[in-house]
């Protein structure tokens, strides 16, 4: 399992959910950013000296807009405004800020000489999640922005984490590649896409030729490497951000190539063919000399591209598969959507037609 | 404005921003008096003046706040009311308040930029302090916060 690394420190916690439900406050806290907004200079100056002495990462604007402008291209996790300023006030500033997605949650500490609890009530509405009445304390400033980071810290290493636990769940842990679950949920979207833009769209489905025997015969460890070796000179085959390879099985792969005919995508199955026959995969256990059989279809007609479906895609490239495994092995054959059962049906019967 | 360099020295750098508050009142003072002046000559333009003292007096109100003078961030108050509901309406610039209000103010200001108070007679008289009282106590005030860390 891959986890981001994070810098030690052995008093401020983290959020940690790799192993349970149970959060884990382990972590350190990152230095945290904070924006000062307030239209007095020496207001800024005083809060400013304040804050980095406490530790903070410290950044200034003088106006709502001019912090609006600041967070557009930088992310701080705290925003401490004054209400009162020229051009957009700490109000507007708020609603601004709620309004629109970021990357992290902005905690936003309203200062302000407004005392009144209707001014309290405006400030929290508008979306400070906290409100403070200049004069107070340094001791009090400081403690309520702690308040701060320590809340957006659990946030961010929540949001961290959800990404993390969304891409081991499309992940194969061992390979890398994609999973089962992943190609059967994006699959039908690249052929959405295909759809869209009347592009064509290919698959490969791969089998590693006789893994069963390099698994019982020289154990998993040895079989896990051939695996893993696969990805890797599958994605050397394959175009970077555009085609993606999905593990569909134990010694199955599913490559998808969009905006990719059949002719194209026969292609890149004899240049995978040709890269994992030409150089044996070294293993702990020594190298083994490895093949591939594969199958490819592709929706590239307007019929085929307005009504395929990727379960028949996927069916048509498997069929394609098995003619290959019928014909030898360390093939590839190729066939429309249509032509795909009688391709299968030949190869069963002992001729074959569309052989790579 | 923009990113703030990392201060070698936080406890120096937040003297010298007090310090530098503390010179600012006397160019303050010199503000209000510049914009009582406008008020005075500015005939159907005393609403927008009005404003540009609230809004002067509410950042001054903020500023002492922060910088803890209390007393100066009180009268900055009473100067944003008074000129907030001069200039909504609810009163008028001959409203008794509101000059007594700015006097006060200006003369705190004074005091704490190191002067003198004006003595105050008849109707700017702070509040009806008494004139010789009311300077006493303002350098008495001064003195605390100009020396207090």
């Amino acid at each position: 399992m891959q986890t981001e690394s994070v810098p030690s420190s052995p008093r401020v916690p983290i959020i940690d959910l790799s192993d349970s439900n149970i959060i884990l406050l382990t972590q350190p806290l990152a230095r945290c950013r904070v924006l000062i907004v307030d239209d007095d200079e020496l207001v800024v100056g005083h809060l400013s000296a304040l804050l980095q002495r406490a530790g903070y990462e410290v950044h200034t604007a003088g106006t709502g807009e001019e912090a609006l402008s600041i967070l557009d291209t930088m992310f701080c996790q705290i925003v401490l405004t004054d209400w009162q300023m020229p051009d957009m006030d700490g109000l507007s500033l708020c609603r601004d800020l709620r309004s629109r997605a970021r990357d992290g949650y902005i905690y936003i500490l309203m200062l302000t000489i407004r005392a009144g609890r209707s001014d309290i009530l405006a400030g929290l509405s508008a979306g400070a999640d906290d409100y403070l009445v200049k004069g107070a304390s340094s001791d009090e400033i400081l403690a309520r922005l702690e308040v701060g980071r320590r809340i957006t810290h659990l946030e961010q290493a929540l949001r961290s984490s959800n990404r993390e636990n969304r891409r081991m769940s499309i992940t194969d842990p061992l390979t890398g590649a994609r999973n089962r679950r992943c190609l059967m949920k994006y699959l039908p979207r690249e052929l959405e896409r295909s759809r869209r833009y009347q592009h064509p769209l290919a698959i490969l489905s791969c089998d590693i030729d006789h893994f069963k025997r390099i698994n019982d015969g020289f154990g998993h460890d040895v079989g896990d490497q051939i695996l893993q070796a696969f990805v890797v000179r599958s994605n050397g085959c394959i175009r970077g951000g555009v085609d993606w390879i999905a593990r569909s099985g134990g010694e199955e792969f599913v490559l998808v190539l969009p905006e990719t005919n059949l002719s194209g995508g026969s292609c890149v199955a004899e240049r995978l063919r040709k890269v994992l026959s030409g150089q044996p995969i070294a293993t702990s256990s020594g190298a083994f000399a490895v093949t591939v059989s594969i199958g490819v279809s592709a929706l590239e007609t307007e019929a085929e591209i307005n009504t395929g479906s990727a379960s028949q895609l996927l069916i048509a490239a498997d069929r394609c598969l098995y003619a290959s495994k019928k014909l030898g092995r360390d093939r590839s054959t190729a066939a429309s959507i249509e032509r795909a059962g009688a391709v299968l049906s030949d190869a069963q019967l002992g001729s074959h037609s569309g052989i790579g | 404005m923009g990113s703030v360099e990392p201060l070698e020295d936080p406890e120096a750098a937040l003297e010298r921003v007090r310090l530098s508050f503390h010179a600012r009142l006397g160019g303050e003072r010199a503000r209000l008096a510049s914009l009582a002046e406008a008020l005075k000559s500015a005939g159907r333009n005393q609403a927008l003046i009005l404003q540009d003292i609230a809004t002067f007096a509410h950042r001054l109100r903020g500023a002492a706040a922060t910088f803890d003078v209390p007393e100066l961030s009180a009268d900055a108050k009473a100067l944003e009311l008074a000129a907030t509901m001069t200039a909504d309406g609810l009163a008028n610039d001959r409203e008794p308040s509101f000059w007594p209000t700015l006097e006060t103010l200006s003369n705190r200001l004074t005091v704490l930029s190191g002067g003198m108070p004006a003595t105050g007679t008849g109707a700017n008289n702070a509040a009806g302090v008494d004139p010789a009282l009311s300077g006493l106590l303002d350098v008495v005030l001064a003195h605390r916060y100009l020396t207090d860390p």
